[in-house]
């Protein structure tokens, strides 16, 4: 039976990686979690050649004659296993800009999602930025 | 006696190495985001013709304040035994008069995962939401 012994540790090895994990993930070119707008951002005065440059390439992007808008996105996923206890948390914020004569106009910020313990649907992330 | 006791490490040997030995590699995107800005866009001489015979179509092909816009995207998920990790870039090339005037590389969004893989170690699907 002593002779077993060796398989207490392996097993033991082995439980732990299989009913543990956890990972992060995140997808977007600005942190909009805390609700609050980039400081540079200033309705009336901030073009939007400095959001390209501050921000980068936005998500969703329409221009027609004067007017155009901006939308960038926040994904956040966080998933932990523990034992039997799987738990995975998703948040998706939408940072909407828009521009009359290339001069901020309004910008605002909405919660578009979460999970808990389920995924959001990726087409409805989609739809984010239509 | 003892061969059993042989058997029976060598199959618990070859059940570790099977359970704990996964991987996958996934990509998604017609540039290699690692290698840098494509050596062949050269501000100032590279023509959009080129350039699509070259990467192909464009992901996004766009006007951004005013400039048309090219955009490449490369993401790329990896889940290597216990480790798993996500990236993704794109790249995104101004043109003016159908030369390139701007490019440049930028990250659209990371993960890792720990005895997981990242979250979202799925390429293509929600991040190429344009």
């Amino acid at each position: 039976m002593k002779k077993y012994y060796f398989l207490l540790p392996i097993t033991g090895i082995l439980l732990f990686m299989l009913l543990v994990g956890c990972a992060k993930t995140r997808i977007g070119k600005v942190e909009l979690s805390d609700e609050k707008l980039p400081n540079f951002l200033k309705v009336g005065t901030t073009r939007a050649q400095e959001v390209l440059e501050q921000i980068g390439e936005p998500f969703g992007n329409r221009e027609q004659e004067n007017r155009s808008a901006m939308i960038f996105i926040d994904f956040q996923e966080d998933y932990v296993n523990l034992l039997i206890t799987k738990i995975r948390r998703e948040k998706a914020y939408r940072l909407d800009l828009v521009f009359q004569d290339d001069i901020l106009q309004k910008a605002e910020i909405k919660k578009e999602g979460w999970g808990f313990g389920a995924n959001m649907d990726p087409q409805l992330l989609q739809l984010l930025a239509r | 006696m003892k061969i059993k006791m042989r058997f029976l490490r060598i199959i618990t040997g070859i059940g570790i190495t099977l359970l704990v030995s996964s991987c996958s590699v996934s990509t998604f995107g017609k540039f290699q985001a690692d290698e840098g800005i494509p050596s062949f866009i050269q501000v100032g001489k590279t023509t959009r013709e080129e350039i699509m015979t070259t990467l192909g179509e464009p992901l996004v092909h766009r006007f951004v304040v005013g400039k048309e816009t090219l955009i490449y995207n490369h993401e790329r998920g990896e889940y290597i035994f216990l480790y798993g990790t996500y990236e993704g870039n794109e790249l995104v090339i101004r043109l003016t008069d159908q030369i390139v005037s701007e490019v440049k590389l930028e990250k659209t969004g990371s993960g890792w995962g720990f005895f997981a893989p990242a979250t979202s170690n799925n390429p293509g699907t929600r991040r190429s939401a344009r």
